[in-house]
């Protein structure tokens, strides 16, 4: 029982950080560039995330 | 900075299935990019506490991203030359604010803006050798640009008959580095034009 709920936790905290990555691109996409982070090769996989 | 430890990550969320394959590298990214990002929040908000300018490190941070996430500018190659280069200007503003004699703040914020609101019309959004723009992105990013340089120049009035000359300048700087970056964007010759 312990072990499916570390398990649970597991997948919740890599979904979590799956959809701050998801955000960071959308963000990054949708602008001209990063504003204090280095703008490192955008890549083609995310221009799926464009909003316009 | 963290390509290393971002790839073992992104090589974890696959083995559990939570991503698959071909969203490698996108998680790749936002990752590596979103812990820099947090990395130098983080740091710029500590050289505010430390100099006792917390305020003032937000108001540059936030005056300085509104026009440059649009315009977009210089970026150095290495991500942790990056991160020294963006302290430093923080620390430099903080500073150059700092020692700027109260009655001195306005007439500096006009000049900076004189200088600055030309160059950021003509030549923003510039692109960069890793994040090139196509002309349909450039139409709509000087869009972006026009209104939000109007969207400060109207807080900057406001904050101007407030007597708040200490935000007037910060945000003034903010907009001149935009520009800055603009500048040597264009001096290093870095626009890519796609399509």
């Amino acid at each position: 029982m312990k072990k499916i709920k570390k398990l649970n936790l597991i997948n919740i905290l890599g979904k979590c950080i799956v959809s701050f990555a998801l955000i960071v691109t959308t963000l990054s996409v949708n602008t001209a560039c990063v504003f204090i982070a280095h703008q490192s090769k955008l890549p083609e996989s995310a221009k799926e995330l464009q909003k316009f | 900075m963290f390509i290393t430890q971002v790839d073992k990550l992104t090589k974890a969320l696959i083995d559990r299935k939570i991503i698959t394959v071909d969203n490698r590298e996108t998680v790749n990214y936002g990752l590596s990019t979103g812990v820099e990002l947090i990395l130098n929040l983080i740091t710029t908000l500590t050289i505010g506490f430390v100099l006792n300018m917390l305020l003032e490190s937000i108001v540059f941070v936030l005056s300085f991203a509104y026009i440059r996430v649009y315009a977009g500018g210089y970026h150095l190659k290495k991500a942790l030359n990056c991160y020294l280069a963006s302290n430093g200007i923080v620390v430099l503003v903080l500073l150059t604010v700092k020692m700027t004699p109260k009655e001195y703040m306005v007439s500096i914020s006009f000049i900076l803006l004189a200088i600055s609101i030309p160059i950021i019309l003509k030549f923003a959004p510039m692109g960069t050798t890793n994040k090139s723009l196509s002309n349909y992105e450039k139409e709509y990013f000087q869009k972006k640009v026009m209104s939000y340089m109007i969207i400060e120049l109207i807080i900057i009035f406001i904050l101007l008959l407030l007597d708040i000359g200490i935000l007037v300048l910060l945000m003034s700087l903010g907009i001149f580095i935009s520009s800055l970056l603009i500048t040597v964007s264009v001096y290093k010759q870095e626009i890519i034009f796609d399509t």
